[in-house]
């Protein structure tokens, strides 16, 4: 048990150190964030004219979950891209007969790999979240909410982003293997155009359930944004507290399911080679 | 340790069938697999290493079965597998590519790790670049690290698969004598089509051609086989010898060219009369071997001028 520990802690933190080295990571969140900060900072959508119209309107933690909510809207889309190669790139560098005749199980790897990847892609869409974080504290003056300030971000961002960031991951990691990736990533763009950035009332899709990964109910739920905060989301829905835990662990729930899953797949396709 | 292998069959998609009832017995020390492209040595290996699961039959590997999900475990924690088409992680250091390996072969204990990996590194020299990106080291110098992490777990069963494939002669060398120093204590089952390869390192061999073994046993039987069926014989530019016989090796001298053949004997006696018998080497039992399983392909035709 210990062992696979290791394994699952060392395949961690090597897919980890794989997936920050590579330059397309930092040079896609660059380009992308910086084309929808030119797209959507003008008029009254600008950034300088919501964000203290808002401090009015709510509390500062409250703010942060609006910019969480924000952010985990579009950031995802580079995320569930960047980590479909993931797992294909073991056959394509022929990695993966030595990882089989390791002694390590398979299910400890792809965990560590699901995790250790997704974390490093986390970084860059951390890092815009920070930069959000400063400029809203900009307009707030009080040395006292600086202080708080930290935390509070942290776990706006960890409640709201991060269970749907772990879903999109686990998908990412786990559909290349049944379908071509770059067939999987052009489906994941459109699926997000559709499911998440599309919110006409008449179409039935996961952004008004328990399963919306951008962590909507969350947002809405336990930090009780109503219509008028929610980053300007058409979506009309309120959320309770129990909605917003249930949806959490909806989101990691099925994230851990994914990686059953993909190991399961994986064993029955070696089985029947 | 001896591995042993019974009906061991293999059929790729119902249909290509690698592997044809294979009754193998692998003693300790080095053993050579001789082939064919397509003989299923590969396929062999892979089933050993647990990359890949037989269609039917047994192993056993030790006192461990590769039958069961266990067995299988507790098989790849004492095994080392270099395997013919080696891949690597191109953005990660040799140093850091060992020390994952090492970490999935279940060397827990990170200070004994790092020891390990820096003793291997320097067993293959590869120390003073050890920080180098793997995408950064050629052919010879990545197969080096392949071998490195293969002995992580200081293997008693090592399997290696073309190991000296796409090496220059001196790497080549190098490596037959690091495998040859490992011999020892340990099983290590050596898969070549490169004969020279065994003919230097090891004493027992197994030869399989379309899925089945055609022979297994000491070296010295294989040569015992083609004695009195080897012969060497020189004829003008443009003669070479017709009929039955297997060239096995051509020398050019100017006008005149030494062949090594393989033939019946008064096939020989009539095509070069002037042919002498040699002592058989390694390849040219391989050679006569493979010439049995083989249905003659030409009647006897005499020299071709």
């Amino acid at each position: 048990m210990n062992s696979q520990f290791s394994a699952f802690w060392g395949a961690t933190r090597y897919e980890f150190v794989m997936q920050a080295r590579r330059p397309s990571l930092w040079i896609t969140f660059a380009v992308f964030t910086a084309l929808l900060l030119l797209l959507i900072n003008q008029g009254t959508s600008a950034l300088n004219v919501v964000i203290p119209a808002l401090l009015k309107q709510e509390s500062l933690h409250q703010v942060f979950a609006s910019w969480a909510l924000y952010v985990n809207t579009f950031l995802p889309i580079c995320l569930g891209v960047l980590l479909a190669g993931r797992l294909p790139r073991d056959a394509r560098t022929k990695v993966d007969e030595l990882l089989l005749a390791a002694p390590a199980t398979q299910r400890a790897r792809l965990f560590g790999k699901c995790l250790g990847a997704t974390a490093a892609t986390l970084i860059p869409m951390l890092l815009v979240y920070a930069g959000g974080i400063v400029y809203i504290l900009s307009f707030a003056h009080s040395p006292a909410n600086v202080l708080l300030a930290v935390p509070q971000a942290l776990l706006a961002f960890a409640v709201i982003a991060l269970p749907g960031v772990l879903f999109v991951g686990a998908f990412s990691i786990a559909c290349p293997a049944v379908i071509w990736s770059p067939l999987y990533q052009f489906l994941f763009v459109g699926y997000w155009y559709w499911g998440t950035l599309w919110f006409h009332a008449d179409i039935p899709n996961l952004s008004r359930t328990l399963l919306s990964p951008i962590g909507l109910f969350s947002a809405m739920g336990i930090y009780g944004l109503n219509e008028s905060s929610g980053g300007n989301h058409p979506i009309h829905i309120t959320g309770s507290p129990l909605q917003g835990v249930a949806s959490i662990a909806l989101l990691l729930a099925l994230a851990v399911g994914v990686i059953f899953a993909l190991d399961g797949y994986l064993r029955w396709r070696q089985v029947s080679r | 340790m001896q591995v042993v292998l019974h009906n061991l069959t293999k059929t790729y998609g119902g249909r290509v069938q690698a592997l044809q009832g294979v009754d193998l017995t692998i003693p300790n020390g080095m053993f050579g697999l001789l082939g064919p492209n397509g003989a299923g040595k590969t396929t062999l290996m892979r089933i050993l290493a647990g990359v890949l699961r037989p269609t039917q039959g047994t192993i056993q590997v030790g006192e461990y079965s590769g039958n069961t999900e266990r067995g299988r475990t507790q098989i790849k924690r004492m095994l080392g597998y270099l395997p013919q088409d080696l891949g690597m992680y191109p953005d990660l250091s040799a140093r850091e590519f060992l020390d994952y390996i090492a970490i999935l072969k279940g060397l827990d204990n990170k200070t004994a790790r790092r020891q390990r990996v820096e003793e291997l590194l320097e067993m293959v020299a590869l120390t003073e670049v050890s920080k180098r990106k793997l995408k950064t080291f050629s052919g010879g110098m990545k197969r080096r690290v392949g071998i490195a992490q293969a002995l992580l777990n200081d293997p008693q069963l090592l399997i290696v698969d073309e190991p000296t494939a796409g090496l220059d002669p001196e790497e080549r060398i190098r490596f037959r004598n690091l495998l040859a120093d490992l011999g020892g204590d340990r099983t290590v089952l050596l898969s070549t089509h490169i004969v020279e390869d065994i003919a230097q390192t090891c004493q027992q061999l197994a030869v399989m051609n379309r899925g089945q073994v055609i022979f297994q046993g000491p070296v010295t039987d294989l040569l015992r086989q083609a004695e009195g069926y080897v012969w060497s014989l020189t004829t003008m530019a443009g003669a070479r010898p017709g009929g039955n016989l297997t060239i096995v090796s051509t020398v050019n001298q100017g006008g005149v060219i030494q062949y090594r053949v393989v033939g019946e004997p008064e096939e020989v006696a009539q095509l070069a009369p002037n042919a002498q018998r040699v002592e058989p080497g390694l390849e040219d039992g391989y050679v006569w071997l493979m010439r049995e399983q083989r249905q003659p392909s030409q009647p006897f035709a005499g020299l071709r001028a």
